[in-house]
Formats: C-alpha cells, structure tokens, sequence
C-alpha cells in the first residue's frame, strides 16, 4: 500500500512528516532500525532519490543517524523526540484554533468545545 | 554475432519447414504407393474385393492431387514463407526488436538471406529427392538403368561435348547459377519490402510496385542479353559460307552459345542481387522508418 | 554521476511535417525522468531515435559519448509503447533470446518476477491476455542491468492494479547508477516515482525541471503544472 501523498506539497517533505509522524506513534521506537532506502522507497512508491534526500534532511535534523555499516536508526535521544513532540502538537493546536477562529470561535471557547467533545 | 542471429533464425522457420518437407515427402510416399501403382505400373493387380478397389481409387486420385499440388507448391511456399518472415521480423512490430538488439544491421540482413537460401535450396533438393521416387517407383529397374546410363554419359566426353565443362565443373557452375537465382529472388523481395517501408502510407502497396518495376528491369535486362546472344550466334553461324562447314562446327557453336548463356544469366542474376542487396543495406544501416 | 544521453540541435521531419525541432537535451545518470507531452508532441519520436529506429533529419545524440549504433543498443533497454515480441514463442524462448543477445540480462530476476505473477514460462504469448503479455514485456526489459532504460507508455491503459505492480517493477528493478525515461501521458499516476520531468511540446522542449522544483516554486503538483501549460 503506497503511502498517502498530496500532490501540491513537495514530495519528500511529506515523506519527512510521515516519518516523523510514525516515530511519535511508536511506529518506530528510539533506536529502531529504518529499512533501506529502495526498500522504503518501494513501500512509499516514490523515486528512491527523493527517499535519500527525504533521509538526508532528517539525518540533518539529527532524527535519525547512520552507522556506516549496519544501516539508518532512529534517535535515541528521548529528549530530541519529545521536543519534535511538542512541536508537532503545538502547529496541529494552530491549525485547529485557526480554523475554530474563521468560524467564530475565540481560544477560550475552542478549548471549551474540545473539553466537551470527549 | 551473424552466428548467433543465424542460428536463431533457423530455430525459429526450421519446425515449419520440417512440417512441410515431412508433408511433401508422406505425400510423394503416397502417390507411390496409391497413385503410380495404379495408374502406370504395369504389375498392378486390381483386387478382386469392390470396396477395397474403390478405397484405393480413392486414395490414388487424391494423392495424385496432393502430389501435384505439392510439387508446384513446394518452392514456391518457401520462397513465400521466406519473404514473410523477412517482413515480419524486420519491419513490421518484431522489427523494434530486431532494430535495437546489439548487432551491426548488415548482420540482422545477411542473417535472414542465408537462411533463406539455405531453405530454398534444401526444398529444391526435397523436390528433387521426391522427383527421383516417383521414378523408382514406376519402374525401379528401368530408373536404374536409366541412371546408370545417364552417369556414363555426364562422366564420359558427352558432358564435355555439349557444354565444353568436365562434369564436376558444369556441376559447380549449375550450382551458383541456382544459388544466384535463389538470392535474386529473394533480394528483390527485400529490398522492394524495405523500399516500401519507407513510404508513410500503403507501405505493402508500395513494396508490390517496387517488386514489379524490379522485376519488369531485370525481365528487361534479361531480354535484351539474350537477344544480344541470339544475334552473336546468329552471326557466328552465318560466318560460315557452306553448310558442310557450319554443321561441322555445329559442336562448338552449340558450346558457345550455351556457355554464353549461362554465364550471361549467373551475371544477371549476381548483378541485379548485388544491386538489391546494397539497396537492402542502406536502408537497414540508415532509413529504417517503422511506424 | 555522468552524462548517459546528450542531443544536440537535433531535428526530425516527416516529409513536411516537422515531429521535433532543434531539441537540445542531457540527461544525467541516476534519474527517473518522464518525458511528457500530449498525443503527437513528438515523444515517441525521440524515443525511436535514440533506440536507432528512426534516423534524425539533423543534429547529434551521444549515448554515453558515442553514437547510436551497436554500443548505444548495448546498454539501452527499450520498451516499446504496443506488443513487439513474436507471438507464437513461448516465455523461455523468448528469455533464451534476451540473454543469447543481451550480455546484461539477467535470466533469474526474469524467472523470480515470473514466478511471482505465476505466469508459466512454458506458455506461448498468443495464449496470453493483453495485460499479460503487457508485463511479460516490462519483465523482459526490466531484467536487463542496462544504463538507459527507456519506456515508451507502460501504463497506458493498464488498470490501477496493473500500474501499481509495473511501477513496482520499476522501482524494484532500477539501479541508482541507471536512468529510466519514461514516457506518458498519464502524469498523476506515476509522479511519485518521477525526479525529473521533460515537457514536450510540438517537436520541442518545453521545460525540463525536478518534480520537487515545480511543487515548491510553483505549489502545484506536475500534474496541474502539465494541465496548465498545454491547456487546449
């Protein structure tokens, strides 16, 4: 099953967020070993070049490492996810009051809606 | 390379050919066997049994149909089925395969010729294998006989006096004349297929009329050599001022005129092969144009 | 990386017609690259050159520094855009054929990928069905270990089902030294697997851009790129 991807946004910046997402599901704990680059790239169904620059930047951001000979893993620096956490939390609540706002919500009575929704 | 095509070549016409060698020789077994023992032998007994002559009737018209049939039809479907495969495996859909494996095009060419020498060649000796049963079967002693006195006769001074050759010699020179018609035949199909195919529309259409302007030149050509031969002889002849003098030298004239001839017809043959061989070659090594 | 294919100033005209017009293209190892371009707009053309089936009114094509011809054949793997085998072979003659003539094919990912479609390699191809006969192709053409593999519409009128397993394939089979060209129509279905991308348009290139570029410049998948610029 290829992965679910818009067609507007650059391709390997929603492979970025699929990864990141998948490590803050637990799909992937801290220290999980990532499968090849052509292997995710058949699971996604995307070029394998755009794969290797999708993991390129996350190397960059540190969210995943390289041991030269056994392969890519995720961090395990617990810290570093939580703050991808955090973060990711906090532009799903923008979008969610940014949306309650255009339709005449304030902060206060979006978070009084969500309180009630449970 | 040409090995490699050449062998593929022949894997991919030999089991029809075989088809059709096996048809014609269980065919040429069967007017032996049916036909010329009822129709021509003089040992045949008509059985007594109604149904069993009526059987055989049967069976010996139509094996002699078959028969006829198949001896008319036996060169004439290789050459066919040889111009087919040319077509079909260089340019029509095949021929993107064939155009883009890793060969040199004159081999992809050179290739197709050979086998399709080769076959018509060895359909001419199966018709010529069918030929001589026919003979034996009518009467094997007489065939024998036959045989015999025909090889005295081409090994002793008759072959020499009637067409100058030793026999080995003639038998060499009949040779390329066959191998020389074969090509010919089968290079002016070709190169008319691959002039038509460079025509954008009724690419067939086109080839037919190549193939008839080729062969009305090369009738052309051919008639305009053999009255040229027939005029040389005719002046040879008349060169002589008695008659005692000119049926004296009736053996050499005879000799002449039919060397000439043959060696007239092995280079029209060559000359018009050669020149549809190099228009096969330019356009294979340059004008492909499939659609 | 290196340079497998460079055309330069190159021409083709059909009588008066005109089906490419000084087209000036590179193209680099190590990519997937869809050439694309409405029914007509001279695609197949360049295709057909560069497998040496057509030969150019004017201009070069360098296939890895040298001319069409048996070395460009060597380590090109064409798929042409309709059914080009004899049909009355069976699947391992035909796989016997590639490896007589083609020193990189590669018979065992042949038979695996077989196997996997349980198609029987003792079967003739007249017997198959057309998506069938469709995938014994790409197979055959994907298990070469060419440089350039070139392939000419191969998800033109599969269903989805079928598109899937043939970018499958490719991907499976492509090799990160090797470029694929494909060319289509059908634009959405296959972006995803593209890098770069080549419009063409009336003989000529329009743009040549990476699938990334055109999203994040332009905001808009190739897909809507395509539909904007050849708008009828």
């Amino acid at each position: 099953m290829p992965w679910n991807l818009d067609s507007d946004r650059p391709i390997f910046q929603q492979i970025i967020d699929k990864v990141q997402t998948d490590i803050l599901s637990g799909h992937y704990a801290p220290g999980d070993k990532l499968p090849s680059v052509r292997d995710l790239a058949m699971m996604a169904a995307v070029n394998p070049n755009t794969m290797q620059k999708a993991l390129t930047e996350l190397e960059r951001i540190g969210l995943v490492y390289t041991q030269r000979t056994s392969g890519r893993f995720i961090t395990e620096d617990v810290g570093m996810i939580e703050l991808l956490k955090e973060r990711k939390a906090k532009e799903l609540i923008d979008t969610y009051l940014e949306g309650m706002q255009r339709i005449g919500y304030n902060r206060q009575t979006a978070a009084e809606a969500l309180m009630k929704n449970s | 390379m040409l090995g490699k095509l050449l062998k593929n070549e022949f894997k991919t016409t030999y089991k029809t050919m075989l088809v059709i060698y096996i048809v014609t020789i269980v065919t040429t077994l069967g007017f032996c066997l049916f036909g010329v023992r009822q129709f021509y032998s003089y040992s045949w007994n008509t059985p007594a049994n109604e149904t069993l002559r009526r059987i055989l009737g049967v069976l010996g018209v139509t094996f002699t149909i078959a028969y006829m049939i198949i001896v008319i039809a036996l060169v004439i479907l290789t050459y066919v089925l040889m111009c087919e495969r040319f077509y079909k495996s260089m340019y029509s859909e095949q021929g993107y395969l064939t155009h883009t494996l890793p060969v040199s095009p004159l081999s992809n060419l050179n290739a197709r010729l050979i086998t399709s020498v080769v076959w018509l060649f060895v359909s001419g000796i199966i018709l010529c294998i069918s030929i001589l049963l026919i003979g034996i079967s009518i009467s094997p002693q007489e065939f024998w006989e036959d045989l015999r006195s025909f090889s005295y006769s081409v090994l002793d001074a008759d072959c020499v006096y009637s067409t100058g050759y030793h026999f080995p010699v003639f038998a060499l020179i009949l040779l390329l004349l066959i191998l020389a018609a074969c090509a010919n035949a089968l290079l002016l199909v070709f190169a008319a297929l691959s002039l038509g195919q460079l025509a954008n529309l009724h690419k067939l259409r086109a080839a037919i009329g190549f193939g008839v302007a080729f062969a009305f030149l090369e009738q052309f050509a051919a008639t305009m050599v053999m009255v040229h031969i027939v005029y040389k002889v005719v002046d040879m002849f008349s060169s002589y001022d008695t008659t005692r003098s000119m049926i004296e030298h009736s053996g050499h004239l005879m000799r002449v005129s039919f060397q000439t001839t043959l060696w007239s017809m092995i280079c029209i043959f060559a000359v018009f092969a050669a020149v549809y061989y190099a228009l096969c070659a330019v356009i294979v090594k340059k004008h492909v144009n499939l659609e | 990386m290196s340079t497998l294919v460079e055309c330069t100033g190159l021409s083709k005209k059909y009588g008066k017609v005109t089906a490419l017009q000084d087209v000036n293209l590179r193209i680099e190892s190590g990519h997937i690259i869809g050439l694309l371009g409405p029914n007509g707009s001279g695609k197949t053309t360049l295709i057909k050159i560069l497998n040496g089936l057509l030969t150019p009114s004017s201009g070069t094509v360098l296939v890895k520094g040298k001319p069409i011809g048996i070395d460009s054949k060597k380590v090109i793997s064409y798929l042409p855009d309709h059914t080009y085998l004899n049909m009355n072979q069976r699947v391992s003659d035909i796989i016997t054929f590639f490896k007589t003539f083609y020193e990189d094919f590669d018979e065992r990912r042949a038979y695996d990928m077989l196997a996997k479609l349980g198609i029987n390699p003792k079967d003739r191809l007249k017997a198959m069905s057309k998506g069938t006969k469709e995938k014994v192709q790409l197979i055959l053409v994907m298990s070469r270990r060419a440089d350039l593999y070139v392939l000419d519409e191969p998800i033109a009128g599969v269903d989805p089902a079928a598109r899937d397993y043939i970018l499958n394939v490719i991907l499976t089979n492509y090799d990160a030294s090797a470029s694929i060209i494909i060319s289509t129509h059908l634009i959405s279905d296959i972006e995803n697997v593209l890098d770069e991308v080549l419009f063409i348009q009336n003989g000529q290139i329009r743009l040549t851009s990476s699938v990334d570029a055109i999203r994040e410049e332009q905001g808009k998948s190739v897909d809507a790129l395509f539909r904007e610029v050849f708008r009828c």
